[in-house]
């Protein structure tokens, strides 16, 4: 699995560019994290990538075909999209839930049937949420429904994850189980992932490489290490950013933080 | 889940369907034998079933009644409260707005002034049928049009177009209605919009049935589908859901029914925002469970509505005002009983 974006650039109807001639590209399973401050065009460039809103230049591809010419079953049946966890209208059980992510294999006139359920549990089970099974999505942790939400895009077998700020939002034990599934996923199953996040400290941890976007809508792409560095976040988010590494039961353990204003 | 889990389930819902479907069959025979016109319920199925009782004699007035004005009358009773409760079930999960119904997106306004208009051109009931239709879709066309903004559509904003498109169709209504003979077209215009099914004949049912039961059918088979489309569009579109087209096909679908009952029957409220809240309040918010649900919940509520309309008194009461006064204390009982929606 191979996905790639060729200088894709995006505006809304205004004349300002939002995202300026990106180019990146996942080879493998890999996870890529992609950075940027707020409004910098994170989300915006999730949803070009996924097809829910046209790059105004350059394209999206899979594995070296553009994506507006796959047909939308294919697509969707490789990429799943994990989204920001909000909470709908209406409120369905989980199962009811990660049945939903069976969509794009049924036929319009089409119910899920019990090879979809069989899915469904499956999914559950990787994620170890299988006890959430018929709870109601409003009465679950948001932690809970985040995985929810992840196992929702896994009942396709997807290749690739995209995710929106899965850990925003999180307490530090609800955060660490949505990261360290993500990587158990790409660790066991080969499952890529593209996710945006807020905290270059998940990147360093998570992902193999970033793509950080600046001010001015273009971005950097390369390895993690090479990309977060100081002076390349100090750009990003308009603030001195300071990268320690501490060494904790010789595990070694990287920091970021914004530098304390003297 | 283990089998015997599953079994339990099905059990439960059959339970249910059997138990909704005896009950319709039971008030449509009531409600054939009460009336001015007495007739006992032996008489009803000898009627119905000449060599089953063969020592029965039924009077030729009571057959006439039965099957030219009664049954007909109680098919569209369980057609039009079928098909609103669906009709107002998908739209609340479309638009994923709790508060939506036939009539609060316009459709059943826009519908009106299609018969209005219609019943003042002095047009044949086909015609005056088909310009409701159109006008409700238009009606619906426009909300949505004017709810659009910036690729989205947010709830506030389809409830407002909805407000305005039907503010705009009931001045066009009440235009119509200023401009109308007050001698013989202005009472028929009144007539529609009171929302009675005393008109009913069998001709009539025939013409506007197939509307609704189609409606049904297209809601019904997409049922699942609403699950998926009551989230948000774009979140909907990654799942691989082909919005655009599934959302005409459900606007098409609830358009059809609301349409084709206010031809009929004119302004019949509450229907379409009750019997799906009940429905979801007894099976949870799954629509594979809410629909046919409310197909069958709203067909026993509108038939037992109506039986009393053309019962209680001696002249007819206005379906409109019993559907709210029955359905609101009904429908609050229900509130408390259950603890509510679960949003």
């Amino acid at each position: 699995m191979n996905f790639e974006v060729r200088s894709g650039s995006f505006n809304y109807s205004s004349k300002k560019e939002i995202l300026k001639d990106i180019s990146f590209s996942l080879e493998g399973p890999e996870i890529i994290a992609v950075l940027g401050s707020n409004g910098a065009g994170k989300t915006t460039l999730l949803k070009c990538m996924l097809g829910l809103l046209p790059f105004s230049k350059g394209g999206a591809y899979l594995d070296g075909e553009n994506i507006d010419s796959i047909p939308q079953k294919v697509f969707r049946k490789k990429v799943g999209y994990v989204p920001q966890a909000k909470k709908a209208s209406f409120s369905y059980s989980v199962k009811d839930m990660v049945v939903l992510g069976r969509s794009a294999e049924l036929k319009e006139w089409e119910r899920p049937g019990k090879k979809d359920w069989e899915k469904v549990d499956e999914a559950l089970e990787l994620l170890n949420i299988g006890y959430l099974r018929n709870r109601l999505c409003n009465q679950i942790s948001g932690g809970e429904y985040q995985l929810v939400l992840i196992a929702r895009a896994l009942a396709c077998e997807p290749s690739l994850l995209v995710l929106d700020e899965p850990e925003s939002n999180l307490d530090f034990k609800n955060c660490s189980a949505v990261l360290s599934v993500i990587s158990r996923l790409y660790e066991e199953r080969g499952i890529s992932a593209i996710l945006n996040t807020h905290y270059p400290d998940h990147a360093l941890s998570l992902s193999q490489k970033s793509l950080l976007i600046m001010p001015d809508g273009t971005a950097a792409f390369g390895s993690s290490q090479e990309i977060l560095r100081e002076e390349l976040l100090q750009k990003a988010f308009d603030i001195p950013v300071l990268i320690r590494k501490i060494r904790l039961l010789k595990k070694e353990y990287t920091c970021v933080f914004p530098a304390p204003v003297a | 889940m283990k089998p015997e889990k599953i079994d339990k389930i099905l059990n439960k819902n059959m339970v249910w369907a059997i138990a909704i479907l005896a009950v319709l069959l039971v008030l449509a025979a009531l409600a054939v034998t009460m009336g001015r016109y007495k007739i006992g319920l032996i008489e009803f199925f000898a009627a119905l079933l000449p060599n089953a009782f063969p020592d029965v004699k039924v009077p030729e007035a009571a057959g006439n009644v039965i099957f030219n004005i009664r049954l007909p009358r109680i098919g569209l009773a369980i057609l039009a409260g079928a098909g609103l409760s669906v009709s107002g079930g998908a739209f609340q999960a479309l638009f994923s707005n709790p508060l939506a119904a036939p009539d609060t997106l316009g459709v059943a306004t826009g519908a009106s002034f299609g018969a209005v208009l219609g019943i003042l051109m002095g047009f044949p009931t086909i015609i005056v049928q088909a310009l409701s239709l159109l006008f409700g879709v238009l009606a619906v066309l426009l909300v949505y049009t004017v709810g659009n903004v910036r690729g989205g559509s947010t709830i506030v904003m389809l409830i407002l177009s909805g407000m305005v498109v039907s503010a705009l169709f009931s001045a066009l209504v009440s235009l119509v209605k200023y401009t109308a003979d007050p001698q013989d077209v202005l009472p028929a215009i009144t007539f529609w919009l009171m929302g009675s099914l005393s008109g009913t004949t069998s001709e009539t049912l025939f013409m506007g049935a197939p509307f609704i039961i189609s409606g049904m059918l297209i809601i019904y088979i997409l049922r699942w589908r609403l699950n998926a489309m009551s989230l948000s569009e774009e979140e909907a579109t990654a799942l691989g859901v082909p919005v655009k087209r599934l959302r005409a096909l459900i606007v098409l679908g609830s358009t059809m029914i609301t349409a084709s009952v206010v031809s009929m029957c004119g302004l019949i409220g509450w229907v379409g925002l009750l019997i799906p809240h009940i429905s979801r309040m007894i099976f949870g918010n799954d629509n594979t469970l809410v629909i046919p649900a409310s197909m069958g919940l709203g067909a026993i509520f509108m038939l037992a509505i109506d039986t009393v309309a053309r019962c209680a008194t001696a002249a007819e009461l206005p379906v409109s005002i019993l559907t709210a006064i029955i359905g609101a204390p009904f429908f609050i009982v229900l509130l408390r009983k259950t603890g509510g929606i679960q949003v």
